[in-house]
């Protein structure tokens, strides 16, 4: 929900007066005396930037009380979290996914962080009903597998950031990472419970610019065990209420994560869509729903993220990253953030599902 | 495709099905049932050796399935040496029993070993004469399965085998090695099943007794002998004999044994077998979500490339879920070879042609009928042939085909498709009578299959959240029928009785133990309510909508959408109400599909219905919607109801009618003391809820006599004791789901299960559930939606408030508040109805999104 709705007193426009101010908020700490006390007064009136400004001060908060108490275990943690499968995957079950370094590193952190969920994994690492198995000689398993991952995670975190940083450390590449390093990503409302079904993104708007889409179409899914490929097809129509369509494409990919390449060539046109995927689970074709999505032509945000665009680093990707999020276009929001350097906050992100 | 049944033929036909989809499947597995039978035959005929092999092997052990292979191999050797006395050494066969025991951890091998060989020479040669003899008889019912050997000749044939088998107990039961009397017995168990499962009526039920005590001494005497593969097959029987007895939970436990032994000796036949059985069961019951986990389980093991059944199964689920070219696709991927059995290809033809004739290729749905009704067992093809003649509008084609001398020599469940048929063909042709004698006749039909099969479940089958609840009506016979009775019955006048099938059809899980709704009842019901009650049926191609006001006039409208288009319709509306925030282009989109949603279920003669009414009612009125089928999930609160209501209008809304009697209506004093919980605390001790703490607060400010458990003391002992009481409930916590089952939260960090909930059977007067998606559940066509909120209206909570969806925990705070000061404004006649609809208004005057507002919903009578 926008600052807008939450404050009706607010102008109905809605939009923030003050672009050169706000693309400050991200460095304020970094301002002299006079700017900041122009900044934060701004801040607190703006509808826009006000929703910002809590969270600076949130994370700030956060990070100081952190730092104070000599690590972020000693605290719940900041970013919301991961979903059982992810959790399952880190505590490598039977039949887990792989995860990549930076995944594990940021999964690992959280987990470090929240009691929750390193309760949870330590369930969710046992979950296949395996048939006869030795109770007794998993459940030592676990337990090692537990006391060796609450030792080494802390350790192959501090290496993987090491790793990241020496990885191409003289690059250009390497110096934005570097610079970008300290984005605040988008956070999610705290909801009473999630239930997002199974197709995840794409979902409600995706920003058209002249030449098509302003991103890369990209689906995500909620993988399936077991299942050795998906199917996505994708309708358009009129976006009325029964409005329907014969499917004009269908891509099919083992992952549930892909690009639509395919689909970016036929540079899907302004108007309504409905994708319905389908995922292969042991030779069964299982339905796993239909979701729709718009693509949008909005002049006046690509104005304003090409204005942003001319920013420094971080202030510029973070801007922009809160500002396609901030307009309801989350699929571009998270293929902005796709294009940035992997770091555990910006996979974290990534790895948030919409719990609705 | 490879077809591992097919060896197993047929000893026996099913009555032939109809054709509709679910009845075609349903129909299609009791030949199926029969078949396996005989495939159990033909692999214990297979074996080795003759009932010998035993053990009990933990799978982690075995490290090389063919070391396991061939040491089973020499066991069963040495022992069929040993028996036969080719042998005189019983080492060798110790030895072999050593070895499996040792080496693939199947101890009673060695058990079995030490039995045979403690056994003195003449018993042992006397006990292999008779596992001959058996051997032979199993090798006839196999011969018979693999011809098609079937009617008069048959039965004979049967009767001789029985005879035999029959001698055979006798001479070997109580001699020292009386597993070939096991062995008879069970065969003999397997024959009457297969009889009993083609009668029908009291000849099965007379067959079952007997067939039942027959592989219940089977099963004893195997367990004395220490042998436990060949009790698989008398489990997997007394799981059938319980099915055809109607005992759905004994046939459970039976085939959850079977399928738990088949784990334990690797015996994935019989896994099969015994799934397959748990399968059938939720077919009886029409629990749809039920039969799809266990088909998925299934296909865990045995793909529908290795098994026609599980391939027609899974294509029939598709169907009925109205994916009628994707089930199309998915059956021509596992289309039957020209080696299938002609039953196999039947089916295969039937369910392709449904599904084309789904999806509106009527071309090659006729190619793949004709087919079917070319061939004998032509009812399932006439029955198909008839649906497509009325789906291509030739209602005399029909009426032809379904002529009552043809249909009179129909199954009955075959009869019950033509009934429905016919009803559809001569509403179409305008003769209303011979429509509604037929429609009705379909609808006693199914109530009467419904009630034998949910006559003998036991009350743990019917736990509210328990998906065990399912429906012939809705899965089975389908809601289409129901939707033709109801405009044939408005069409002839008699709109009241109309809405009374729409209703009693549709709230029968509600009112169990009740008789059939009345239209006294009805009107009772509808005179309770300011503006009446509007209720709807969705059918597969259209549905109706009908209001009833409280003076008791009706007005019924037929809507030109099935369900397959109006669960979209939901579908597409909620995702436009939950993406509308931020964007005045995406909130128009919201408004514009809101007043489209209103028109198209609220037509016109029932919109001028409600206006009608609203003129004649009070300020504030209040109006009862009975939510069936995808509109449980609908949005309806976000529509703008104030065009035809008024603007201070109050919804109540039910899954339908839970009693005859509306019931007293809570009064003020009952709301003196609230039971307010939540907020709960992760394992670290952190607030999970900021916003709990806010409306609970709130609330007790209000109501300053209540009692409040928050944080640390919202745990489980507290809920459950709130549970157990009688006062109106708060609950603000977080509703998690988790592979498929949703926990409610409570400090520190644990979860309760909804099971566990619903057998504390809540029955507060009013229940808030301020938590994510109270209001959902596992949707079970013409029944309804089994979750959080079924708990408590069948523990009988009169008033449940809801969220439709995940709600910001300051959105749920923020309405928990306001609906208390509603409530508490209310003074003499509280309505949480009406201060349901003041909470949401103003929430959405503070600013909240339609993702929020429009999450609240008052489930119950008001």
């Amino acid at each position: 929900m926008s600052a807008t709705e939450r404050r009706p007193e607010a102008d109905p426009a809605g939009s923030c007066r003050r672009p050169d101010l706000a693309i400050c908020l991200p460095d304020w700490d970094q301002l002299e005396a006079a700017t900041q006390r122009e900044l934060v007064a701004h801040a607190q009136a703006c509808p826009v930037c006000a929703p910002k400004w809590r969270l600076i001060q949130a994370t700030d908060a956060f990070l100081a009380a952190g730092a104070a108490s000599g690590g972020v275990a000693a605290h719940a943690p900041a970013l919301a979290c991961p979903t059982a499968d992810e959790l399952y995957d880190l505590g490598r079950g039977p039949g887990a996914r792989s995860l990549s370094e930076v995944e594990r590193v940021a999964l690992g952190a959280h987990v470090n962080a929240c009691a929750d969920c390193a309760a949870l994994i330590a369930t969710l690492r046992e979950r296949p009903p395996a048939p006869l198995e030795f109770e007794s000689e998993r459940r030592e398993f676990a337990a090692e597998r537990r006391r060796r991952m609450r030792v080494w995670m802390p350790l192959a975190a501090a290496a993987a950031l090491l790793a990241v940083f020496l990885w191409d450390g003289g690059s250009e590449a390497a110096r934005r990472g570097a610079d970008v390093g300290s984005i605040r990503f988008p956070r999610s409302e705290q909801l009473r419970g999630e239930a997002a079904g199974a197709l995840l993104f794409p979902r409600e708007r995706l920003l058209a610019s002249a030449g098509g889409l302003h991103s890369p179409l990209h689906f995500e899914l909620a993988p399936r065990e077991r299942a050795t490929r998906y199917r996505v097809q994708l309708e358009r129509h009129d976006g009325q209420l029964f409005s329907a369509a014969e499917p004009f494409l269908s891509l099919e990919s083992e992952s549930a994560s892909f690009d639509a390449a395919a689909a970016a060539r036929l540079d899907l046109v302004p108007g309504h869509y409905t994708w319905e995927a389908w995922a292969f689970v042991d030779g069964l074709d299982v339905p796993l729903g239909r979701r729709d999505f718009e693509v949008v032509r909005d002049e006046e945000l690509i104005a304003r993220i090409a204005e942003r665009e001319r920013a420094s680093e971080p202030a510029r990707s973070e801007s922009i990253l809160h500002l396609l999020e901030d307009s309801g276009f989350a699929c571009d929001a998270r293929a902005f953030a796709r294009t940035l350097p992997a770091s555990p906050a910006r996979d974290a992100y990534l790895a948030r599902r919409p719990e609705r | 495709m490879k077809h591992v049944s097919r060896a197993q033929a047929s000893i026996a036909r099913a009555p032939v099905p109809p054709v509709r989809a679910s009845l075609l499947a349903e129909n299609s597995r009791t030949f199926a049932a029969c078949s396996r039978a005989a495939l159990a035959t033909a692999l214990l005929l297979c074996g080795a050796a003759p009932a010998q092999e035993p053990p009990n092997a933990p799978q982690v052990n075995v490290v090389d399935g063919e070391a396991r292979a061939l040491a089973l191999a020499e066991f069963g050797a040495a022992l069929s040496r040993w028996r036969s006395g080719a042998s005189a050494e019983a080492h060798e066969l110790l030895r072999a029993g050593e070895k499996l025991a040792r080496e693939h951890a199947r101890a009673d091998a060695l058990d079995v070993a030490r039995f045979y060989a403690a056994l003195p020479r003449d018993e042992r040669l006397r006990g292999w004469k008779a596992e001959l003899q058996l051997g032979a008889l199993r090798e006839v019912v196999y011969e018979a399965g693999v011809v098609g050997l079937r009617g008069e000749a048959w039965a004979l044939e049967r009767e001789r085998v029985l005879e035999e088998l029959a001698a055979l107990v006798l001479a070997q039961r109580e001699r020292a090695d009386a597993a070939p009397a096991a062995g008879a017995l069970s065969l003999s168990a397997l024959l009457r099943v297969e009889q009993a499962e083609r009668a029908d009526g009291p000849q099965a039920v007379a067959l079952v007794p007997q067939a039942e005590r027959d592989a219940q001494e089977a099963l004893e005497l195997f367990a004395r002998l220490g042998q436990r593969t060949p009790r698989l097959e008398p489990l997997w029987l007394l799981g059938r004999c319980a099915t055809l007895r109607s005992d759905h939970l004994g046939a459970t436990r039976c085939f959850e044994r079977c399928e738990q032994l088949a784990r334990e000796l690797r015996r994935d036949d019989y896994r099969e077998l015994a799934l397959q059985g748990r399968v059938r069961l939720a077919q009886l019951e029409g629990d749809a979500p039920r039969e799809r986990a266990l088909l998925e389980q299934l296909a865990s093991f045995r793909t529908p490339d290795e098994s026609w059944s599980v391939a027609r199964d899974w294509g029939a689920q598709l169907l009925a879920e109205d994916h009628g070219a994707q089930a199309a696709q998915f059956l021509e991927r596992y289309e039957p070879g020209e080696d299938a059995h002609a039953a196999d290809r039947e089916e295969w033809n039937l369910l392709v042609g449904s599904a084309r004739l789904r999806s509106g290729e009527l071309r090659a749905a006729r190619e793949h009928f004709e087919r079917v009704s070319a061939n004998e067992g032509g009812e399932l093809g006439v029955l198909a042939l008839a649906s497509l003649a009325l789906y291509e509008q030739r209602e005399s084609e029909a009426l032809t085909l379904l002529e009552p001398e043809r249909v009179a020599r129909f199954s009955p469940r075959g009869a019950a498709r033509a009934e429905a048929l016919l009803g559809e063909a001569y509403a179409r042709s305008g003769d209303l009578g011979r429509a509604r004698e037929h429609l009705e006749a379909a609808l006693a039909s199914a109530l009467e299959w419904e009630q034998r099969s949910f006559g003998a479940r036991s009350a743990e089958l019917e736990a509210p959240t328990a998906r065990a609840a399912g429906s012939v009506i809705g899965e089975r016979l389908g809601l289409h029928t129901v939707a033709l009775l109801a405009d044939v019955l408005a069409r002839s006048g008699e709109p009241l009785e109309a809405v009374r099938v729409i209703e009693d059809t549709q709230s029968r899980s509600l009112r169990r133990g009740e008789g059939a709704l009345t239209r006294e009842a009805l009107l009772e019901w509808a005179g309770a309510y300011e503006l009446g009650l509007v209720t709807w049926v969705v059918g597969a191609d259209f549905s109706l909508a009908a209001h009833l006001a409280p003076d008791g006039n009706v007005s019924v409208a037929r809507i030109p959408r099935g369900r397959r288009a109006l669960a979209d319709a939901v579908r597409r509306l909620r995702e436009a109400l939950l993406g509308a925030a931020g964007d005045e282009g995406a909130r128009e989109r919201c408004e514009r599909l809101a007043s489209s949603f209103l028109a198209e279920f609220a037509p016109g003669p029932v919109a001028d219905s409600l206006r009608r009414s609203a003129r004649n009612a009070g300020k504030a009125p209040r109006l009862l919607l009975g939510l069936h089928g995808p509109l449980e999930a609908a949005p309806l609160e976000a529509l703008p109801w104030s065009s035809l209501c008024g603007e201070e209008l109050a919804l109540a809304t039910l899954a339908g009618l839970p009693s005859a009697r509306v019931g007293a209506r809570i009064g003020a004093r009952e709301l003196e003391r609230w039971a307010l919980l939540g907020g709960p605390l992760d394992r670290a001790g952190a607030e999970r809820l900021p916003g709990a703490r806010f409306e609970l607060a709130a609330a007790l400010e209000l109501w300053p006599r209540s009692h409040l458990e928050i944080g640390a003391a919202f745990g489980r002992s507290a809920l459950e004791a709130a549970l157990r009481g009688r006062e109106p409930l708060h609950l603000a916590t977080h509703l998690v789901e988790h592979a498929g089952e949703w926990r409610l939260e409570v400090s520190p960090g644990e979860r309760i299960s909804l099971a566990e909930l619903a057998a504390l059977r809540p029955a507060a007067p009013l229940a808030v559930l301020s938590t994510c998606s109270s209001g959902d559940g596992a949707f079970v066509d013409a029944e309804g939606l089994f979750g959080l909120a079924r708990a408590f209206l069948d523990g009988g909570s009169r008033n449940v408030v809801v969220t439709l969806w995940p709600v910001e925990d300051a959105a749920a705070a923020h309405f928990g508040a306001a609906f208390h000061r509603a409530l508490a404004a209310q003074a003499e006649q509280p309505s949480p109805a009406r201060a349901c609809a003041v909470a949401r208004q103003e929430l959405r005057r503070a600013g909240f999104a339609s993702s929020e507002w429009a999450a609240f919903r008052l489930l119950g009578r008001d």
